[in-house]
This record gives C-alpha cells, structure tokens and sequence, in this order.
C-alpha cells in the first residue's frame, strides 16, 4: 500500500511524461466525466461523429474570436453557419465547414479561419481532439477497429456507429444525458421573452447564444440543456444550449419517480413533468434495461452495438 | 506536449523549454475540467534543464525571458491539491484501492481539501458513475474509469 501512495502522488506528472515520450494507445487522455459519459452513449445510440465534434469542442478553447473592431462583421460572418435552435448544432457546423477547407490544403483552411473570424488554433485543437476520443473509445470496445480505421474517409459517415448521425433529435438527447442536471423548464415570462427554471433559481439565456431574445420555444421541446452558466447574484446567465423535451430529461437525467394519482413524474426532486404514470413506468423500465445494457457491454466487450433492440427502442421513442 | 520540452539528440544534447505546460483545471462556468497552458514554476524550469548535458554536453534554450523567469513560481503545488478528483476517485473505486474515497485520499502525504474531494463525488454521482453510498461505481463508471 505505501508504495500505491507514493505512486499516486506524482501519478499525474508520471502518465503526462510518458504521454510526452511515447504515446502509447494505453496512455490515458484525460476525459472530463461529463463528456465521457456523452462518448459512450454517442457510440450506443450510433451518432458518434456529431457527439466527437461537439464533445472535442466543448473541451477545448471557443473557436470564436471576437475583435471589437470588426464586431458586426463577425456575427453575419457567424450566422452563415448557425443553427437557428441549437448552439451545439452550430459548433457542428463550423467544425464540418472549417473540416471540408483542411482537406483541400492547410492553406485553405487558414483561409476559412480568417475569413469567418474563426480561431485557427482552436479548431485545429478541436480536430485533434476527435480523433484522440474516437481511439480512446476504441480502446475500451465501443467501436471497432473497422469502424475506427474509416475515419475521415467517405465511409466514415455510413459506419454503424454513425447510423443516427443525422438526427439531431437524438444528438440532442445525448448531449442532455452528458450534460444533466444542466437542464432547466422553459417558461414564458410576463415581459414575452422566455426565461428558464432551475431548481427554484430563474436563468437567462445570454445573448452569445442563438436562442437569446426568442419569445417561444421551439418545436423541439420544453426544456433547455445549457453548458455554461455564471453570472451575478442577481441574475445568472446561461450559454451554449438547445432545447429539447421530456423524454430525453426523464431517460437520461437524474432520479426518477413517478407519482401514479398526480399524473406527474418527478426527476431529482424538483423537476416536475405531466405525463401519465403508465409513459413513466414505461420509460423507467427502459432506463433500467439501458444500464443492463451498459453491464452486458463490460462483461462483453465483443458484444456489437449494431441492432441491439433496447438501442432501437429508445431511438424510436426520442424521434 | 504536455511538458514542451524537446531534447534534440545528436554530438550534444539541446533542450528547447517553452516555460509552459498544461494542466486540468476545473471551469468554474461549466463544472467541467479542462485543459490549459500556462506557465510552469521555476522547480520544472530546473527539472527540464536537467535533461541536458547528463551523458554528453548540452545546452538548454529558454523562449522566455528572464524577467518572466523571476516572477514564475518556486515550486508547484501537489497535484493532488490543485486539479479536479473526478479521474482520480474514478480510479480509486474501480481499483479498489478503497472503498471510502475520503480516507483513501486522507492518507497522502498532503492531502487534498475535503471539500474538493465531495465535489468530485457530487460530479460523479450527478453523471451516474458512482451509486448513491458514494462507494461503488455503476456500469456507466466502470466504462469510464477504464
């Protein structure tokens, strides 16, 4: 046991040096527990290629630089490739367009960089990181050799792992399951703008977020994952969010209990759902099977993900 | 590069030290840890020039300059005190080093804030790694301590 201790005081500057010297595939890159937990279901419910790049992404420096010289510029230069409900959706966007420049030539993605006032270095971080994730979920089982070997390739795009890739809905999903208990309850405020319940606290979306100044929600959903969230004592802000509904929160978020006579399902004690008690059996019931699932996969990781009935199920039900 | 440092092997050995490395930190805007750059304290200054000139002659070209080397810090911190615990405990439990993370981490020759240790549990717990007794880690945390 002393010799543990002593191993695990200078544990982290002993793995950084050999990350250094020779990287091996077992070297650990470290992962905040947060969006590790996004990779791993972004490989089960096979929408890995948007969950990377938003993971990569968030884990890394912003890639939007802001010179106050050229500050209205920069946002119509931003808006080309924003997505009108969700900030994630936009990341993805910029990381594909700036993806597609690299291919042709580093030149030409120096040139997309400066062109929408993007931050090069950033970006190019984010790359990197991608495919660093991608390994190290290769190296825990959750996506095969084949798939990984096909990466930023044409067939990359088709692989299993990558079979929802275009469903935002379940992307969404996702990310709130990575992200909770960053989830608030819409609400429609007297003065019309939209503001945002959590826990007994009201938030606000800050204007660096494409859903600041909207009066309604969007079709997708009631409540709204964020990923940053400061302010002052008197009014806290939210950044980086999407919306999405009841389904994913109840599936992917905290403790859940469903109250039969009230109609009402309670997730972590303080969020409130309507919802019929049978939806919300039905759904707790999911919920344990996906940690069966989850068991299953670590006393077999040979097992494949592809066409797993409990996967699809759940797929069905966020669409 | 973790510790930007590179050592050029050829007659004589060169090291070309950055005076930067990159270390978690925790984001206080987003409860997540990240990675960042910054400057290093004099203590690996010293360590990084060390690694030239042990078996041949050697310089080490510094890309700062002395007036940022006086006002770096002498040594570091533990890094058991500075970054966040959440990979830590992760491995503590799914090791089976201990089962109570608490005395497990008490018992390093400095240990880390009580405080910090529970924040890394609460993460834990709000991610669904660990179960409620704050002891074992369900299936999801077994994936990710691995």
């Amino acid at each position: 046991l002393q010799g543990k201790k002593l191993a695990y005081r200078n544990d982290f500057s002993i793995w950084t040096e050999c990350n250094f010297t020779h990287r091996q595939p077992h070297c650990r890159l470290p992962v905040d527990a947060r969006l590790g937990k996004m990779l791993v279901f972004g490989s089960i419910f096979q929408c890995l290629d948007k969950v990377l790049t938003i993971t990569a992404a968030l884990s890394s420096k912003s890639p939007f630089e802001l010179s106050i010289h050229q500050a209205v510029d920069v946002k119509a230069q931003h808006r080309v490739f924003q997505d009108p409900d969700s900030d994630f959706a936009s990341l993805c966007n910029f990381v594909e367009a700036y993806g597609a420049a690299r291919s042709k030539s580093s030149k030409a993605a120096r040139l997309f960089c400066r062109n929408h006032c993007l931050n090069h270095s950033a970006l190019r971080d984010i790359s990197a990181l991608r495919k660093d994730f991608l390994d190290l979920l290769c190296g825990i089982g959750f996506v095969s050799e084949k798939d990984r070997s096909s990466f930023l390739s044409n067939a990359w795009l088709k692989t299993t792992v990558n079979q929802n890739g275009r469903n935002w809905k379940i992307v969404h999903a996702i990310v709130c399951a990575g992200l909770w208990p960053n989830v608030a309850a819409l609400k429609q405020s007297k003065s019309g703008s939209l503001s945002l319940l959590h826990n007994g606290h009201e938030l606000f979306f800050h204007r660096s977020s494409v859903n600041a100044f909207k009066k309604h929600p969007a079709m997708a959903g009631n409540f709204v994952c964020y990923f940053e969230r400061f302010g002052t004592a008197t009014q806290e802000s939210v950044s980086t969010t999407c919306f999405v509904n009841a389904i994913p929160v109840i599936l992917f978020g905290g403790v859940v209990v469903v109250r039969h006579t009230e109609r009402k399902v309670t997730i972590d004690g303080w969020m409130e759902i309507d919802m019929s008690a049978q939806t919300g059996v039905l759904l707790q019931r999911l919920r344990r099977q996906m940690d069966d699932l989850l068991q299953n996969l670590l006393e077999n990781s040979k097992q494949s993900l592809g066409g797993d009935s409990i996967v699809c199920s759940v797929a069905d039900i966020l669409l | 590069m973790f510790l930007s440092l590179m050592s050029i092997r050829s007659c004589w050995d060169a090291v070309i030290d950055s005076g930067k490395e990159r270390e978690l930190r925790r984001n206080k805007r987003t409860s997540t840890s990240i990675l960042v750059n910054d400057w290093c304290s004099e203590a690996s200054i010293k360590q990084r020039a060390g690694r030239a000139g042990r078996i041949q002659p050697g310089v080490c070209i510094k890309l700062f300059s002395s007036k940022k080397a006086q006002s770096m810090k002498a040594t570091n911190e533990p890094e058991l005190k500075r970054v966040p615990l959440e990979e830590v405990c992760l491995s503590i439990l799914s090791n089976g080093m201990g089962k109570n993370c608490h005395e497990f981490l008490g018992e390093a020759p400095q240990p880390p804030e009580a405080s910090s240790i529970q924040a890394a549990l609460d993460v834990l717990k709000e991610v669904g790694a660990i179960r409620e007794d704050y002891e074992t880690l369900t299936p999801l945390g077994e994936h990710l301590a691995r």
